[in-house]
């Protein structure tokens, strides 16, 4: 029997105050455009008003929150798969700078498994055994996906001339 | 590739407030919807549950007004028999008393209804008279079968030395009988006030 201590925020506006950019960042990186990254937040946060379960503590309720997006994500990316859109123009808006934009455009560009595990590990700052628990692999299969996603980065990294 | 560039980017991939005040619009907007959906459903179960107490309701007073057929299962389950229950308002009885006899006369409300239409004799088979202190003074005392036609029967209490003064008959059941089949227990609940 898991032992609840932390009760979910009941305030919408403070889930957003508290989680908002991160799932955001998140989501964004997952689908490539704004319109789906900010569907995939708003059901993620209703999702999580609507648990009523507490969490263990506050790292458990963030990688719930993590979990949760990332399966909007994936339920979005599956029924967009065939027209998948990655829009330049909101990653242009959202990051104005040219070398912030192409670093995130060559993140986007490897697939969603690998782009998943090295958002985690680089940018949200997890560690492997985290990650697999959020992802449910094990941490081999998290340091493969980290090692052949990183080789991928590198290439297009290389190709693009970045 | 550098991923502290990388962190120092995709760190700068943050919800305008624009879209931060349109996504909490919109999730408290879904999160009074479900919460209506929710009272919505509690509403119907509500519903649900009064119209179901309502028939039940239903049900049970018809069947207080109404006898019914209820088998009679032994010990192991077995069927060995039918009774005939709740016929209080199926049939009349009324007492004539005098210093001889009680005369306890039944009359069936329709002669015509099964099962009063299928039997041809009737006798008293639960019932006891008490005084007017509440003291029980005959006890179901074996009684012979009358004749029972066009719904009506008079049959005779046997009794012996019974005082002058107010009484209640209150009789539980009757036995039913017709040749060639089990005698029937109809069973109600019957108080007259006589005097003798």
């Amino acid at each position: 029997m898991s032992i609840s201590n932390k009760k979910p925020i009941g305030n919408c506006e403070e889930v957003f105050n508290t989680y908002g950019d991160l799932l955001f960042r998140l989501c964004f990186i997952m689908l490539g455009n704004e319109a789906d990254a900010k569907d995939a937040v708003q059901d993620t946060v209703v999702s999580y008003l609507r648990k009523k379960d507490g969490f263990k503590n506050s790292a458990h309720e963030k990688a719930w929150l993590i979990t949760t997006a990332k399966n909007k994500c994936r339920d979005i990316f599956r029924f967009k798969f065939r027209h998948r859109e990655i829009n330049i123009d909101d990653l242009q808006e959202l990051l104005p700078d040219k070398t912030d934009t192409d670093i995130i455009e060559v993140l986007m560009s490897i697939p969603e498994k690998y782009r998943l595990v090295i958002t985690l590990y680089y940018i949200e700052g997890y560690k492997v055994n985290e990650i697999a628990e959020i992802i449910r692999k094990t941490p081999s299969t998290v340091k493969m996906r980290l090692q052949t996603g990183r080789k991928m980065l590198k290439e297009i990294y290389l190709k693009g001339g970045f | 590739m550098d991923y502290e560039n990388l962190k120092i980017s995709a760190r700068k991939i943050v919800m305008s407030d624009e879209t931060k005040e349109e996504l909490i619009k919109n999730c408290e907007k879904m999160m009074a919807v479900k919460n209506m959906n929710k009272q919505k459903n509690i509403v119907k179960r509500i519903i649900v549950t009064a119209a179901v107490s309502v028939c039940l309701g239903c049900t049970a007073a018809g069947a207080a007004y109404h006898g019914f057929f209820k088998d009679i299962i032994r010990y192991d389950g077995t069927v060995v028999g039918t009774k005939y229950e709740q016929a209080t308002n199926e049939i009349k009885v009324s007492v004539m008393a005098d210093a001889e006899k009680i005369t306890v006369v039944v009359e069936a409300v329709d002669p015509s209804a099964f099962p009063y239409a299928a039997f041809d004799s009737l006798k008293l088979n639960d019932y006891k008279i008490v005084d007017s202190n509440g003291k029980t003074v005959i006890d179901s005392l074996p009684t012979e079968m009358s004749d029972y036609a066009d719904g009506k029967a008079e049959m005779t209490v046997p009794y012996q030395n019974l005082d002058n003064g107010d009484y209640t008959l209150i009789i539980k059941s009757f036995t039913a009988a017709s040749k060639g089949d089990q005698p029937l227990v109809i069973s109600g609940e019957w108080e007259i006030a006589f005097t003798v």
